[in-house]
């Protein structure tokens, strides 16, 4: 059984003090909670109802803030990060804290978790508005119109390949009545609750305490997505959830009783099959995992073989069995699914990770030839405030200061467990992926993996802030200040992951995610699809495009989904053979002019696709002349203007001979 | 009814009222089938399969609740799949039908499993963590109405007018101009009909609208000949265009 911490405070005997720091002993490690007495009464969740309301509060405050920031209110960011501690500080501390029980604990995990949801929800309370979720909205609404699945998505052809995310939001929408949005929030709430408890039983099971199991758990909530990136309507984000699932029904099948589950092992294979069809690189990393815990358990194994340890060895071979069954399973049916859905995928991943390795390699080898990423600079080279800097800065070192502490108790109390073994690999993973965050396209890579690297992170950093404390240092001053760190992780994990411009709402800004979706744009967006019709072939800038291709239902005409680089029609200083060629071979209906990219550099460091001259280098908006050549054409129309927007009907340049 | 049941039978009643929700539409019109469509969808497949492959109180309530919602999830997914399939495809009377039946057979398993025994028993919550509970539950309520209000009020700050022209689906020498007041306030347009040459064809000196309001006319293009007709919204007696609009005919042999 594993003990509650307020009791395991008390192994004093166990302790082992060093001139530095006091280790402190975790729970005795025992075989399987579940012996835990059944009729057992739970006391009130005291903690949890005591952080509650400050953390409540606190999303309130952030409502206020994100008012603030639209009404372009100066006080609007202070108010944000106020209620940003507000709203992580209590459970954080509580985590940290020894006093709580493991019910609590639970309670205030699933707390955290869903507050983290909750900052993204308040954000976006009225539509999906992020790049992901709009691509992920066509593919619903295509799903919820046609009643089947794999209809063609223009915007994100591979969403459509990977529908679970889509599939349960129809499930509820269609046994709720409930509108896609709302049904889209539940199942987001519900895909961070499944990922936080999920995570929290996993690591208890390998850490043998509920203490760090909750820090561990906080620690990864403070990973750069978990806010923004994982909080969207977007397919990773249930697939997060899928695999923490797997993790911990692998991890209780560990123990004899475990594997002699049926229902631990369906529960794994169910979960496993969802994840195949919900989303690609989350299989793949999730049989990388098993794939390297099954290696880092037939390694130990080995050891305690050759050290005598007859009965560990065999143990540790039926685990790594175990492990590698569900790491079978997960490759075949993830690679039968590849190569029967959804081939798409290979060309969509496979260049975002070949790019940046490239590029990081380059700045290395030759640091002349490239320039350099400036972290926490968007595309109008804009900085975000020193504050903001500072804080994320102070996040990703603390955990780089954490880490040895907590491989060397991994060292002392784990080493001869492979799955720990491996969480630690994965940990050590992290800081060495930052670099890739240097050069231009490295974010595509960088940005993908803290998701999955702080489930080892968040291990290896809980042991150090669980188990380690100097020891001279009162134990309150102690968790107290490890409190304060766990805050500042948390409220740095969305600044790495989340760049300033689009951090809080507001006005139209150029390209810049959800502020570039504005009532206008989808006001257009709305005349495409009832009086143009859908499917139209459209060509228009990124977000319009977004908006076109998910409120407007239009095929839009871009590079991922048919090698079109529309960025030269609008580009281009006239109308000239080559644009005419372009049009007519993308068989373009409309093209859509957003006037106000002539008026600011674009956030996001392009206007129209990231191969377009002088993506994440320009200096000067779109010339206004080059888009007003539309209007000098004889035979092209401006059947729809709206002040800032106009769509031109290019068909009859298209059906020209 | 066995006490040991009770969670069972809830599953069972959740079901039989989504099924009703289907089969009435004037149930489908209440929260009833929100309430219950909820728990359909994301918890009672996956409690009740647990249930029926756990029928001890073993394991705890924490992983219990954890591989319910995991599994209820996985198995919306792959249901989906198998949905996709049939030729109804997902629709609400599918769902509710597969959901539904998995639901009532994994219950019937788990009942017939299970043995009498107490099932989850949960301490009395202290009135401090009552109302604290209820507390940090009206904080989020508050912070869901005070950003939703906020967001909603501020698309309201920027009003703008649509002008659109498009052909005539049914009449080949018929356009419609038409325009849509999404300003502020109501607003009066003076719109202009021109020919290719830039001459005055139709002239309508005072459209008012209110904000929402559209306002549509039919101009006359001639087929026969290519060419273009331009639209012109001005803004009451204001002579600078606002917004304008314009249609190419094509010539006759394409």
């Amino acid at each position: 059984m594993i003990r509650e911490d307020a009791q395991s405070r008390n192994f004093g005997p166990l302790a082992t003090a060093t001139a530095e720091v006091v280790l402190e002993a975790p729970p005795s490690p025992v075989v399987d909670r579940d012996e835990v007495a059944s009729a057992r009464v739970e006391r009130p969740l005291g903690w949890v109802a005591a952080t509650s309301v400050p953390t409540a509060a606190g999303l309130l405050i952030i409502a206020l803030a994100y008012n603030a920031a639209r009404d372009e209110v100066s006080w609007a960011r202070g108010l944000f990060w106020l209620g940003m501690i507000l709203s992580f500080a209590p459970t954080a501390i509580g985590l940290v804290h020894p006093g709580p029980r493991r019910v609590e604990r639970l309670g205030m995990v699933a707390l955290l978790g869903l507050t983290g949801y909750g900052i993204k929800a308040l954000y976006s309370p009225l539509r999906f508005n992020l790049t992901d979720e709009m691509q992920h909205l066509r593919s619903i609404n295509d799903m919820i119109s046609t009643g089947h699945l794999f209809t063609f998505n223009p915007i994100l052809q591979v969403s459509p390949l990977y529908p679970g995310l889509e599939i349960v939001t129809n499930a509820l929408v269609s046994v709720t009545g409930l509108p896609v949005f709302a049904a889209g929030n539940i199942v987001l709430a519900t895909a961070h609750l499944l990922l936080v408890l999920a995570l929290f039983l996993f690591y208890e099971r390998v850490g043998h305490s509920a203490r760090l199991a909750g820090v561990a758990t906080l620690v990864y909530v403070a990973n750069p997505n978990y806010v923004y990136l994982d909080g969207q309507f977007a397919y990773e984000t249930l697939g997060l959830g899928l695999m923490a699932v797997v993790l911990y029904a692998a991890v209780a099948r560990r123990t004899p009783a475990g594997r002699r589950s049926v229902g631990l092992l369906a529960a794994a294979v169910l979960a496993i099959g969802a994840l195949i069809v919900t989303h690609h690189f989350t299989q793949f990393v999730l049989a990388a995992f098993l794939v390297a815990w099954a290696i880092c358990t037939v390694g130990v194994a080995l050891i305690q073989r050759r050290a005598g340890l007859t009965q560990a060895y065999v143990n540790g071979l039926q685990e790594a069995s175990s492990v590698a069954a569900l790491a079978a399973v997960c490759l075949v049916a993830g690679v039968f699914w590849l190569v029967e859905v959804a081939g798409a995928v290979v060309d969509y991943l496979g260049p975002n990770f070949v790019i940046g390795l490239v590029q990081l390699y380059q700045l290395i080898t030759n640091p002349g030839a490239l320039q350099a990423r400036v972290p926490f600079r968007d595309g109008t080279q804009q900085t975000a405030p020193f504050g903001e800097q500072m804080i994320a800065y102070a996040s990703i070192l603390l955990v780089i200061i954490a880490l040895p502490f907590g491989l060397r108790l991994l060292w002392q109390r784990h080493r001869f467990d492979g799955l720990a073994v491996m969480l630690a690999a994965a940990g050590v993973a992290y800081p060495l992926s930052l670099p890739l965050r240097l050069v231009p396209d490295g974010i595509a890579t960088a940005g993908r993996l803290p998701e999955f690297l702080y489930i080892g992170l968040g291990f290896v950093a809980a042991l150090a802030i669980c188990w380690i404390r100097p020891a001279r240092l009162p134990t309150a001053v102690w968790v107290a200040g490890m409190g304060g760190a766990a805050v500042v992780l948390l409220l740095g994990g969305p600044l790495v992951g989340w760049g300033p411009p689009g951090r809080l709402p507001g006005g139209y800004v150029v390209s810049s995610d959800a502020r570039s979706v504005q009532p206008e744009g989808l006001a257009a967006a709305g005349f495409a699809r009832d009086v143009l019709g859908p499917n139209q072939f459209i060509a228009a800038d990124r977000f319009d495009a977004l908006m076109m291709g998910s409120y407007g239902e239009q095929h839009v005409l871009d590079v991922s989904n048919g090698h079109v680089d529309a960025s030269r029609v609008f580009l281009s200083p006239t109308l000239d053979g080559a644009v005419r060629f372009l049009i007519r071979a993308s068989a373009m209906n409309y093209a859509v002019v957003d006037w106000r990219l002539t008026q600011g550099l674009p956030a996001a460091g392009m206007y129209y696709e990231n191969t377009e001259p002088g993506a994440f280098q320009h200096t000067t908006p779109v010339d206004p002349q080059a888009l007003a050549k539309f209007d000098q054409e004889p035979d092209i129309s401006r059947v729809y203007d709206s002040g800032n927007i106009s769509i031109y009907d290019v068909g009859l340049i298209r059906d020209a001979q | 009814m066995r006490s040991d049941l009770l969670d069972l039978s809830i599953l069972i009643g959740i079901v039989v009222v989504a099924q009703l929700t289907q089969a009435s539409a004037l149930i489908a019109a209440t929260p009833v089938r929100i309430v219950v469509g909820i728990p359909l969808a994301l918890f009672a497949p996956g409690y009740a399969l647990v249930s029926a492959a756990w029928p001890s109180v073993r394991p705890h309530w924490p992983k219990r609740i954890t591989l319910a919602l995991g599994v209820s999830v996985s198995v919306d997914i792959l249901v989906g799949l198998v949905l996709n399939l049939t030729g109804q495809g997902l629709r609400p009377s599918t769902w509710t039908f597969a959901l539904g039946a998995i639901t009532l057979v994994a219950c019937a398993v788990a009942a017939v499993r299970r043995p009498h025994v107490r099932w989850f028993t949960f301490g009395r919550p202290r009135p401090a963590s009552f109302v604290a509970g209820a507390g940090a539950a009206g904080f989020v309520l508050a912070a869901a109405v005070v950003a939703t209000a906020g967001a909603a009020a501020h698309e309201q700050q920027d009003g703008f007018t649509q002008m659109w022209i498009r052909p005539d689906a049914t009449d080949s020498s018929s356009a419609n101009v038409t325009l849509r007041n999404l300003e502020l306030a109501p607003m009066s347009y003076h719109v202009q009909i021109l020919d290719d040459n830039g001459q005055v064809t139709l002239d309508i000196p005072d459209i008012a609208l209110d904000p929402g309001q559209t306002w549509q006319t039919a101009v006359t293009i001639d087929p026969s000949s290519s060419g273009a007709v331009n639209a012109v919204a001005y803004i009451g007696s204001d002579t600078t265009p606002y917004r304008r609009v314009r249609l190419v005919t094509p010539s006759p042999q394409g």
